[in-house]
Order: structure tokens, then C-alpha cells, then sequence
């Protein structure tokens, strides 16, 4: 037996042969691994190199492939990072973690502006050194969260948009019987509706308890004093509606991630869901007829902004980090994200000529009609997400409350 | 009916009794092995699936291979303005993570061996044995959180790669220790104390006696090293700076707004090829012809 | 263990309380001190943290059990009741599925190759995110998938089963087929240690085949199935994928709710509910050391073995 051999060796009881192999597997594993972890350790080292911007972004606004076209129109490289854009973990990681050492523009869901000005970790910007942020409409231009308390003639902001969107529901009218857009739809088709009951579907996040209570708000079941900052009684009040909708059978589910979506939409487990845009197209190409609603009541307006971190007035880059700002706000980056995801950035109408110059393809009616969108959907009032509304915990614990029951 | 009992010149038993004979285990083994189906038959799916167009309908068709397109050539691959980003670039989160499961697997088999023959032959086990099992009875990323804000807070210490290594050993270890723990606790400290007084030294009674009777647990404790970390995720949320390893990367990516579930299936698949190559060679080489004949 | 047995010149003292090499008494101080200065203390000063006040990463060090009332209050006594419900029922049925298998794969399989393929297949899952590795039952479970498209068929119901997906069932049944590796392992391993000596003797002497497997086995084997609970209750209880993806968030299990409490910088919350986790646990190895004080309790589990 082969275990016997070792037995009656001298000094060891399994063969060096084995113990070898692992010595060397555990060498080679440390020398194949040797470039990642150089890797990582010399791009921290590196403090502020010539041409180069390094951006802290989050998924939605990422757009595919290199950034050639940046790179192309700018001259300068850019490093990206990815990271969630859930408020405790992108402020923790620029607050506590000194992302702003390792990044010259960060960039999240607006709302999130008051806690880095607090923290000291943006600085404000000159609106003049971005050529392309003369052309956008003065509603963007003045938007609270960007401009906070500062007042917009002195010229500066806290903070430029990057992309935004008026967020509704998807459904699908055949099948219920609704009418299709430009024609509106109500929210009750995903909260409140017996033609799709336990056929309906929204997020389990704070935010979709905020719509919740946008549509108490305006369905009159619920007395809001200020939507842009619920109060913790007004949680509670929304978190019990959903309760009870949850417990009549209303929800098929709770979607976390994108994916949720596409999958419940694509499976036919759902006929309302209140999801992100790009779901509706994307379920559309594989042979869907879903909608994304004109709504009656109200749309999530949201906007991710690129802020400037504090730290890069010592690095000296402002100038590059300028361009590659206005570049953000031109038809390049519109031209990326508008037909990508139908969300825009903050000059959509640099897009068409963009492309024209470039001989890229055509893309005028999509930007047309997505500028057509905005103008109507932006119209309504409520309501201007933000990421840190002031009882941020109260909500997203309320809305835990209702998934836990 | 007694165990080994097999003589030749029985007469054979009624059917029903061989049956029961037989019954426990075949009934455990059946078991056993439709427990193993229910666990690969969404991977075997999901591998069917990836060659698929449509995947997220879980029903296969469509061959293409454009998916591992994607994910390997991610970054010459540049398809303007499609909407799966070629953005999924997980080779070097993958390179950070078999490299960090390596480097765990040492670590806790270099502590194991610490602590692990020690362990049973202590008074006070209780303690220690609380202490040493801690990160597992705080749910991981708080665990995560709390170690950040020590390390970074009270001691002022930057994270980085080590604090990565850090975190997926905290994790890991309680899991190894038992490893070892349960084959350490088998150990006959009789043989030690014979060896003593045959005139061994310590350093040979430790490399002679007590590692290669301790072999499996070794071979336990690096390979539950090894698979925690690789797949480890709470921990590591909090406790990194700068690289990403490739379960919080694809973490990190389930909040596009761009579908990367096919992505992901190319991706398992190629992990899943790998890994199966990997193990089975692993495997071969720890436990050998035999099997754990230490006696 | 008494100093007689050892070399009665040395002096007993340290040397009695750890009878081994001064180099493991060392080393186990200093791992040890390591350890307990730089993990467990971090670990213990979440405890002390949920008894602080105040929002996001402001703490103002004023004494108070609010964060305990706030979690209790979303609902937090439901949410790991239920949690240590489906993870004990989940661990249990694998503790009866894995025990047999594990016992057949260490004595009753003679052949190598099938043991290999097995030990490989008990393996690889752990390579994948849990997500990879359920998210195919999605689509089967579903209201169009595979399982209703038979039953349907089939004539055996007539509109298609809702609950197969986004249930308590599929959570559970997501469950079991993930963890079943975690707790085949070191049963195995335990198994495996037992020598076939004492199988054959206790054969030899009279022992029904039952009597061997409660008095020689199950004893012996009993280190391999507490660390094969440990193995698959603690990550299932820290599982946040399994149950968001079978469960579809209907049933929010202890995981997905600390991530979505730090999510919202809530970490004075998320630190009451580690300290409450942290309190269960130590219950439980209270409770288990009551259950098996004829074998000395918990730690006796793994004391070595005396003759």
C-alpha cells in the first residue's frame, strides 16, 4: 500500500513529493499574484500624475468600453472605480477611508452633497471654468442640492450633474387594459390595484417607501408637510399602507438588483413594476410589450452629480480636472449615456452634433424624444430624490419593518 | 447480524432481510446524492446557460459565445454604445482573490498548527476556544465595520491589501481551528509522552509525530482557508482600499443598470471549469491512493 | 493529566498547564494575544458602541439602550426569530442528510474513483458566489418555469403554484442544496479518523450494526458533526444572497438586514443587533453545554481523548 511506504520511512510519513507541491504551488501562486498586488500598491503611490484623472463613480452612470472617446476629445486618461452608491458605504469610504487622496472627482446620487460639505471633503467649484455649463437650463443650473447656500450669481456650485432621470413604472398595457404613454398611468397599478394584484413589484429600499408616500400624498391618504424630507411619523404611516398591501397579497416581490428586474418582468411573474428605465428596453428587445409610464401623480426625479474633492487643490491638477468636468457635461458623454440608458446629462442637446462631427450614427430622434421626455416628465413637481433625506435611517428601517412582516 | 461477518458457507437470507440489510445504506446514499443533484443542477444549468442568448429566461437556445467575448477580451472588446458593457473586467479582481485564498491557507494552517494541538490538552479550553470562534457570532459586516473603525480610527492605520488579508483570515481561521480541532482531539497524547521519554527532542516530536498524525487536519484547515476566502464577502466590504476582490467586484456590479447576469454565467462557467481541474488535482495529491488510513 | 506522567524531575507549574514544547506555549501567547488585542477587542467594542447615541458617524458618548429599543421596534424580534428558525431547520435536515452520506463515504465506499468525483463535487460549489449558484431556480420555480409547465401538464393542479418562489420553501430549499458540502466535510473528516479496529471489535463482540453507530460512531464522530453545525449555520445566518434571490425579500433574514442598516449608515443600530446576535450565540453554547456535559460540554467535545 502506498500509505505503508511512507510508514517505514525515516523521518517522514508522507512523501516529500507532496510537501513540495505545495510549497510550490503556494510560491507560484505568490509569484503569478505578484503583479496584482504591485499593481495595486503603485497606483496608490502615485499621487498626482500629469494627465491623468481618477474618478470614484457609481454603476448607473458608468458607460461600456474604454473611455476612448474622453480620452480622444480631452487628452487626458482617466482611471475609474466603481463602487455602491449606498449612502453609508460611498460617505464612509470618502469620509473615514480619505478616498478624496486617492481621487480627484467622486461622484453619487445627489442629496449627498450636504454631508461631504460638512465633511469637508468637496470644494466648490467655478461654473465659469466649464464652458458647457453656460448652455443648461437655469432649473438645473439653480438646483437646490448643486447649489446649496450659495447663491447662484457668485458663480459658483458644489456640485455639476452628471446624469439624471424622471423614475415611474413599468407595466404593460394589453395585458391590464391601461393606456399606453404619452397617455398617464397611475401609480395605484403598482400599489393599490386589484388588476394586478400580487402581480405588482417594487424595490425594498427607502426610496420606494418614499414613492409610497409621494402616492399617499397625492392619492389624499396621507397629509405630507414636506416631501422632500419625510418625517419619521409620515415613514411609519407609509411603512403600515405597505404592510397592509403586503399582507393582502398585493407584491409578488421586493427586487433588490437590476437583474430582479429583468427577471420577474421577462418571466411573466409580474404585469406592474415600478423599475429603472433601461429594464423596459431591455425586456422590449427580447420580444416584451412593456411601457414605462407617463405617470399621474408624480415621478422620482433623481440626478448623480461629480463633485470635486477638497484634497486636489493641494495636488494642483484643477485645470485637467476642469476638462475632463466639461467633458462630462458635452455631447460626448450625452451621446454615451442617452441612447444607452435614456438617461440624460446636462447638456442633451450637444449630442446630435457630436455624433454628426465624430460620423458616429444619427441619433436625433433619440435625443429628441428623450429631451421632449425630460421637458414634460421634469414639468411635474414632486419630487427631487435625494439620497440623505434627513431621517434616512427611519425610512430605510420603516421599510425594513414592512419586508420583515 | 455482526459486521464482517461474511462467511462462506452461510446460507443465503430471505430477500426482505438482505434488503434491510442493505436498506440504511442505500437509502443515505440515494439521499446523499439527490442532495448533490438539487446543488448542481442550477450550476450545470447555468453552464448550459451561458452559451445561451437569452439566459435570464432559463431556457437554453440560441448558441452564442459572445458572452465570453465579454468577459475575457473585456477590454479590447469595445462594442460602441451596446448596452452590456464590456465593463465587466473581473481578471484582476479574480488574480486579487486566488491570491489572497492562497495566502489565507497559509496563514491559518501556520495558526492551526499553533493553536489547534495545543487546544484539546489545555484546562481552560472555554475561553479560548470563545475567543478563537468570536468573528463568528457577530454577523460579518459588522464585523467588517468594527475592525475598519479600529484599525483606521483608534489605531490611524490605512487599509489596504493587508488589511484585506486581514479580514479574510479573521474569517477563515474559526472555521480552520475547527477543522483542526476535530482531528487534533483524536490525538493520542500518549505518543508524545513515549517519545519523551525515548530521548526525542521537541523539535523532532513536533515535525516526527504530531504533523504527520495531524496531516488531514492540516490538509482541512488550508482547504476551508482557501474556499472561505475566496468566496468571502462581508468582511471584506469595509476592510479594503483601492482593489477589489472578485466577490465584492461582482457585489460591487449587481447595481448597474445594465443587466450583467449573463456575464456572470460565462464567467461561474469558466470559474466553475477551473476550479473542478484545480480540485480534483488537489484532492489527488492531499489524500493520494488511499484515504486517510493515518492508523 | 498530572505531572506524574510527565518527566517528575521538571517542575510542574506552566509546564503542568501546558504539557508541550515551550516553543507552543510561546507561540500560542503570542498568536493569542494577537488575537484577542487586535480582533476580539474590536469585535467586543461593537458591543460597547450600541450603547452610544447618535447618527451616521457622529457618536456622542451618552449611555443608552435606544439603538435596542429602535431595532426591536422595525420589527428586528421577528426578523431573527426567523432567521434562527430556517437556519436550524435548514442545518438540522442537512445534519440527517449529510451524517449517512458523510458515514457511507468514509467506511462503506470502496471505491477511489467514486470517492474522488464525490470529494470534487462536494468541492467546487464553494468556488462559485452563492448567487451563481441558485439563481438558475429562479426560472424553474417561476410562474412559466419547468416545475408548473409539468405540473400543469399534468394535469395535478390547475392554475400554477405561487408558492414555489419568493416563499419561505424556496428559501429553505435554496438552502439545503448550497450548504450541504459545509456539512459533509468534517463529518467526514471525523468519521474518517475512526479506526476500522474498533468497528471490527465491537462487531466481534456482539454488537447489532445499530449499537456500533450509537456507541462507537456517533460518539467519536461527535467534534466532526458540532463543527460540521458550526460550518453551515454561522455562513447561513450570514447568507444575504441565497435568501434575497429565492426569497425575493418577502422573507428578510439577518444578512440583508445589517447590509441594508450600514447601507443607511445606520452602524449604532446595525451594532445593537450584532450585540443581540452576539448574546444569542453564547446562549446557544450555554444550552450546549448543558446538552453535553456527560461529555464534559462544548470545549469537552474537543478534549483529547484519555484512556
Amino acid at each position: 500500500m502506498k500509505s505503508d511506504k511512507g510508514k517505514h520511512s525515516k523521518h517522514f510519513y508522507f512523501p516529500l513529493t507532496r510537501r513540495n507541491f505545495i510549497r510550490g504551488a503556494v510560491a507560484g501562486s505568490v509569484i503569478a499574484g505578484a503583479p496584482a498586488i504591485l499593481k495595486g500598491l503603485t497606483r496608490r503611490v502615485k499621487a498626482a500624475e500629469k494627465g491623468v484623472v481618477r474618478m470614484l463613480m457609481t454603476a448607473p452612470t458608468m458607460i461600456p468600453g474604454d473611455w476612448k472617446r474622453f480620452e480622444k476629445d480631452t487628452g487626458l486618461k482617466m482611471e475609474d472605480t466603481v463602487i455602491k452608491d449606498d449612502p453609508g458605504i460611498f460617505l464612509t469610504e470618502v469620509q473615514v477611508n480619505d478616498a478624496g487622496d486617492r481621487f480627484d472627482i467622486i461622484s453619487t446620487l445627489s442629496g449627498t452633497e450636504q454631508s461631504l460639505i460638512d465633511g469637508g471633503n468637496i470644494m466648490q467649484m467655478e461654473a465659469s471654468a466649464m464652458p458647457n455649463w453656460s448652455g443648461m437650463p437655469a432649473s438645473i443650473q439653480s438646483m437646490p442640492y448643486l447649489v446649496r447656500d450659495l447663491s447662484p450669481d457668485a458663480g459658483k456650485v458644489w456640485g455639476v450633474p452628471l446624469a439624471m432621470n424622471a423614475d415611474s413604472f413599468g407595466y404593460k398595457p394589453s395585458t391590464l387594459g391601461e393606456p399606453r404613454p404619452p397617455e398617464e398611468a397611475s401609480w395605484s397599478l403598482v400599489f393599490e390595484s386589484e388588476k394586478t394584484m400580487g402581480r405588482s413589484s417594487t424595490g425594498d429600499n427607502y426610496i420606494y417607501l418614499w414613492e409610497a408616500l409621494a402616492y399617499l400624498k397625492h392619492t389624499g391618504q396621507l397629509n405630507v408637510t414636506d416631501i422632500l424630507n419625510p418625517s419619521p411619523e409620515e415613514a411609519k404611516a407609509t411603512a403600515d399602507f405597505l404592510i397592509k398591501r403586503k399582507e393582502a397579497g398585493q407584491f409578488r416581490l421586493f427586487w433588490k438588483i437590476f437583474d430582479d428586474q429583468i427577471a420577474v418582468m421577462k418571466n411573466g411573474e409580474v404585469d406592474a413594476i415600478r423599475c429603472w428605465e433601461p429594464a423596459v428596453n431591455e425586456v422590449n428587445k427580447a420580444g416584451g410589450d412593456w411601457v414605462y409610464a407617463t405617470a399621474k401623480e408624480f415621478y422620482c426625479k433623481w440626478m448623480h452629480g461629480m463633485y470635486i474633492t477638497s484634497q486636489v487643490e493641494e495636488r494642483g491638477n484643477l485645470d485637467e480636472v476642469y476638462t475632463a468636468l466639461n467633458w462630462f457635461l458635452s455631447g460626448g458623454y450625452a451621446a454615451a449615456i442617452t441612447p444607452l440608458r435614456g438617461y440624460l446629462n446636462g447638456r442633451p442637446d450637444l449630442a446630435v452634433d457630436y455624433n454628426n462631427s465624430n460620423g458616429l450614427e444619427d441619433i436625433s430622434t433619440t435625443m429628441d424624444a428623450a429631451q421632449e421626455k425630460m421637458k414634460l416628465k421634469f414639468a411635474k413637481e414632486d419630487f427631487w430624490f435625494s439620497a440623505v433625506p434627513d431621517n434616512l435611517q427611519e425610512m430605510q428601517a420603516q421599510m425594513d419593518r414592512v419586508l420583515n412582516a | 447480524m455482526t459486521i464482517g461477518n461474511l462467511s462462506p458457507t452461510r446460507f443465503r437470507l430471505p430477500f426482505w432481510q438482505r434488503l434491510a440489510d442493505w436498506a440504511p445504506t442505500g437509502i443515505s446514499i440515494i439521499f446523499g446524492y439527490a442532495v448533490l443533484f438539487i446543488l448542481y443542477f442550477p450550476i450545470a444549468m447555468l453552464m448550459i446557460l451561458s452559451f445561451s442568448g437569452e439566459p435570464n429566461t432559463g431556457i437554453p437556445g440560441d448558441w452564442t459565445l459572445t458572452w465570453y467575448e465579454s468577459v475575457i477580451f473585456a477590454d479590447t472588446a469595445q462594442r460602441e454604445g451596446e448596452a452590456y458593457g464590456s465593463n465587466f473586467r473581473v481578471g484582476d479582481p479574480l488574480l486579487l482573490s486566488i491570491m489572497l485564498a492562497f495566502i489565507t491557507a497559509v496563514a491559518c494552517v501556520i495558526a492551526v498548527l499553533i493553536v489547534g494541538p495545543i487546544l484539546p490538552r489545555i484546562k481552560w479550553r472555554g475561553p479560548f476556544l470563545v475567543g478563537f470562534l468570536m468573528p463568528l457570532m457577530i454577523p460579518g459586516i459588522v464585523g467588517g465595520v468594527g475592525l475598519f473603525m479600529w484599525y483606521r480610527l483608534v489605531i490611524h492605520v490605512k487599509m489596504g491589501i493587508w488589511s484585506l488579508v486581514l479580514a479574510h483570515f479573521v474569517w477563515a481561521f474559526p472555521f480552520a481551528l475547527l477543522a483542526m480541532l476535530v482531528v487534533a482531539s483524536r490525538f493520542d497524547t500518549r505518543l508524545m509522552e513515549a517519545a519523551e521519554d525515548l530521548g526525542a527532542k521537541p523539535w523532532q516530536r513536533f515535525w516526527q509525530i504530531e504533523i504527520p498524525i495531524l496531516k488531514p487536519g492540516i490538509y482541512a484547515a488550508g482547504f476551508f482557508g482557501f474556499l472561505l476566502s475566496f468566496n468571502e464577502l462581508p468582511f471584506s466590504i469595509f476592510m479594503r482600499s483601492g482593489q477589489d476582490t472578485l466577490p465584492l467586484y461582482l457585489w460591487i456590479q449587481s447595481g448597474a443598470h445594465n443587466t450583467t447576469v449573463p456575464l456572470i454565467f460565462a464567467m461561474s462557467t469558466i470559474v466553475t471549469v477551473g476550479s473542478i481541474g484545480l480540485t480534483f488535482l488537489a484532492i489527488k495529491l492531499a489524500f493520494g491512493g488511499g484515504k486517510n488510513d493515518v492508523k | 493529566m498530572t505531572s506524574a506522567v510527565y518527566s517528575p524531575n521538571k517542575s510542574s507549574g506552566l509546564r503542568d498547564f501546558i504539557p508541550h514544547l515551550p516553543a507552543g506555549v510561546w507561540s500560542l501567547s503570542g498568536f493569542s494575544l494577537l488575537w484577542f488585542g487586535g480582533i476580539v477587542l474590536p469585535l467586543l467594542a461593537i458591543i460597547l458602541v450600541s450603547f452610544l447615541q447618535g447618527r451616521g458617524l457622529n457618536i456622542n458618548f451618552d449611555p443608552t439602550i435606544k439603538q435596542y429599543e429602535r431595532f426591536f421596534s422595525y420589527g428586528g424580534g421577528d426578523m431573527l426569530a426567523r432567521s434562527v428558525r430556517i437556519a436550524g431547520t435548514v442545518t438540522i435536515i442537512e445534519l440527517l442528510l449529510a451524517f449517512p452520506f458523510a458515514l457511507w463515504l468514509a467506511k462503506g465506499c470502496k471505491n477511489n474513483t467514486v470517492k474522488l468525483l464525490t470529494f470534487t463535487a462536494l468541492t467546487v460549489p464553494f468556488f462559485l458566489s452563492p448567487a451563481a449558484r441558485v439563481i438558475v431556480w429562479r426560472s424553474v420555480f417561476g410562474i412559466n418555469g419547468v416545475v408548473n409547465q409539468v405540473l400543469l401538464g399534468a394535469g395535478i393542479v390547475d392554475k400554477p403554484v405561487l408558492w414555489l418562489i419568493f416563499s419561505e420553501f424556496s428559501v429553505h430549499f435554496g438552502f439545503i442544496g448550497a450548504f450541504f458540502p459545509t456539512m459533509v466535510w468534517p463529518i467526514f473528516l471525523s468519521i474518517s479518523l475512526i479506526d476500522n479496529d474498533y468497528l471490527e471489535a465491537s462487531g466481534d463482540l456482539g454488537a447489532s450494526r445499530l449499537r456500533t453507530l450509537l456507541h462507537i460512531i456517533f460518539p467519536l464522530a461527535l467534534p466532526g458533526i458540532v463543527a460540521g453545525f458550526v460550518f453551515t449555520f454561522i455562513p447561513m445566518l450570514g447568507d444575504a444572497v441565497v435568501s434575497s434571490y429565492m426569497g425575493g425579500n418577502n422573507v428578510l433574514m439577518l444578512a440583508a438586514q445589517v447590509q441594508s442598516l450600514i447601507g443607511v449608515s445606520n452602524f449604532l443600530v446595525a451594532a445593537a443587533l450584532a450585540a443581540v446576535v452576539l448574546a444569542i450565540m453564547l446562549a446557544f453554547q450555554v444550552l450546549l453545554w448543558f446538552a453535553l456535559k456527560p461529555v464534559g460540554g462544548l470545549a469537552g467535545v474537543f478534549a483529547s481523548l484519555r484512556r
